[in-house]
């Protein structure tokens, strides 16, 4: 899967999740709306959608979708390295 | 001791230093959620969140979660004090109204920053506390009963406020104003304990002339040692009052929002810190963070209640304007630690805004989403939309709850009146375009505007 698609997917995710549309900032996802249950279903939406885990403190700690775009694209590779 | 992590046992096991630790002892819907407090605490203490069993047994995913970012603690319902001494914590706190109690009374137990004496948040007993300090004119008695309700009335006259001891945001509350109020009161009600019948204050209006605004403020401080440090004043939405006389609950009084910074003009501003200020000295208030609401009526500012734990939106507002960490700041004070403040960047302004469906039962009709209330202008956050089909309780009767940003005054009251009127057209099938509440604050709004 190219990085392009993970940002797809991803922000997908962080849409539905969040209930919002249009072009996502650069805002984190606490300051989008999120919180604690929210940021719980991103992780599920996302162990769904890619078939990745990404900890919860990513998006506690730096919750941007750029960062958790970047963790993602790590956790593919690093499954596709290992699956190699 | 139950169902401690691994890794806090770990910690006890091999006595390794362990970091400050502060306890925060944590229910849904506090007024700082576990993201709040887990990021607030990050790199200076380390958080054990303690939940009681009855908490931990009805909300196990909560649990979950929070034991995969922090420490986790299960505590006996009645007392922690087994739990807090096993966890060897340096402080203290809670952000929910509910766990108070136990909260100080584990304090006291371990002479842990922030104890109080007992019942200090039983509304009853803070007046009685205020008055003896001359800190409040208002005089209230316990109410158990029809009978009390009827002698209560009697011996300080109507208008008067029945209420429960304890409670939050104006729920459970009933204007009491002649014969018929006390007769529906009797009729209807089910449940007489711990409730008390105050006398009413008599309305004012917000100091500053804008007649959108209640007459009624909140006072956020935090209290070190020595100083009662007044960290914020927020204006009020006005209160929304819904009478269904054929109801099981005939009267039913809810907040509906909050906006900083405040606009009272200097005087006023003073005073209603004085009076603050007066009110925590008297119930004792330390190495704590403490929200106080005040009426400002035409015989002066009078105390509504204090709270001994930060208010509901004030974290996320300040936040949203740049202000303190005030969940920081009420970890730190847990400690004994007095915080550093930074001031609220002078210019921009923050609301929540939680208006109510104008019928209080039944299920939403309208069909309203997230999306569609972030497009109403100036809202940067939505956290709640009542959806359709559900039951309107389901959010406490609130139709959504938003937060608003405008970076200049006159900007933030056009986004409020932009909101205002969206909302009435977005839930027009649950008849929000033609509640009287909101309408009259549209047209306040508007007014002001048009000045």
């Amino acid at each position: 899967m190219g990085d392009h698609e993970v940002v797809r997917v991803v922000s997908d995710a962080w849409r539905s999740v969040l209930d919002i549309e249009g072009e996502l900032t650069g805002q984190d996802f606490f300051e989008l709306g999120g919180d604690s249950l929210t940021a719980v279903a991103l992780v599920e939406r996302i162990k769904t959608d890619l078939g990745i885990d990404i900890p919860l403190e990513v998006i506690f700690f730096d919750g941007r979708l750029s960062t958790v775009v970047k963790i993602c694209v790590e956790r593919l590779a690093a499954r596709h390295v290992s699956v190699d | 001791m139950r169902a401690l992590t691994a890794a806090a046992a770990a910690h006890r096991a091999d006595g390794a230093p362990s970091g400050v630790r502060v306890g925060v002892v944590h229910a849904p819907w506090a007024a700082a959620s576990v993201s709040d407090i887990v990021r607030a605490a990050r790199g200076w203490c380390d958080v054990v969140l303690l939940f009681r069993n009855c908490v931990a047994k009805r909300y196990p995913g909560l649990i979950a979660m929070a034991k995969s970012l922090v420490e986790v603690a299960v505590a006996d319902d009645d007392d922690l004090t087994t739990s807090v001494k096993d966890l060897a914590l340096s402080g203290l706190t809670t952000f929910h109204d509910d766990e108070l109690d136990v909260t100080d009374a584990a304090r006291a137990e371990f002479g842990l920053p922030g104890a109080v004496p007992p019942l200090r948040w039983d509304k009853l007993v803070q007046r009685e506390v205020l008055a003896a300090d001359g800190a409040c004119r208002v005089r209230a008695t316990p109410v158990e009963s029809p009978d009390d309700l009827e002698s209560g009335a009697t011996a300080l006259g109507m208008p008067g406020v029945l209420k429960p001891r304890r409670g939050t945001s104006s729920v459970g509350i009933s204007f009491v104003t002649d014969r018929a109020r006390i007769e529906r009161e009797i009729a209807s009600r089910r449940n007489w304990d711990g409730l008390m019948y105050e006398q009413f204050i008599p309305p004012g209006s917000h100091p500053s002339g804008a007649g959108w605004l209640a007459d009624y403020v909140s006072v956020e401080t935090v209290s070190d040692g020595t100083t009662h440090h007044h960290v914020s004043v927020f204006d009020k939405l006005p209160i929304s009052v819904a009478e269904h006389p054929r109801s099981l609950r005939p009267f039913d009084v809810r907040e509906t929002g909050d906006v900083v910074p405040s606009r009272l003009p200097r005087p006023a501003l003073a005073s209603v810190l004085a009076v603050a200020t007066k009110a925590l000295d008297a119930l004792g208030i330390r190495w704590r963070v403490s929200h106080t609401e005040l009426r400002v009526s035409p015989d002066g500012i009078e105390i509504i209640e204090v709270n001994g734990r930060l208010g509901g939106e004030v974290a996320r507002l300040l936040n949203l304007l740049g202000g303190p960490d005030l969940v920081a700041a009420d970890l730190s004070v847990a400690l004994g630690r007095k915080p550093i403040f930074t001031g609220l960047p002078p210019g921009p302004y923050a609301g929540a805004v939680y208006v109510p469906f104008p019928v209080r039962a039944g299920d939403v009709n309208s069909d309203v989403r997230r999306a569609l209330i972030r497009r109403l202008p100036g809202v940067i956050g939505v956290d709640e939309v009542a959806h359709r089909g559900t039951p309107r309780a389901a959010t406490q009767y609130r139709t959504a709850r938003l937060s608003v940003y405008g970076n200049h005054q006159i900007a933030f009251d056009r986004s409020l009146a932009g909101i205002a009127d969206g909302l009435a057209a977005l839930f027009a099938a649950d008849g929000l375009a033609d509640d009287p509440w909101l309408g009259l604050l549209r047209r306040r709004l508007h007014d002001d505007l048009s000045r």
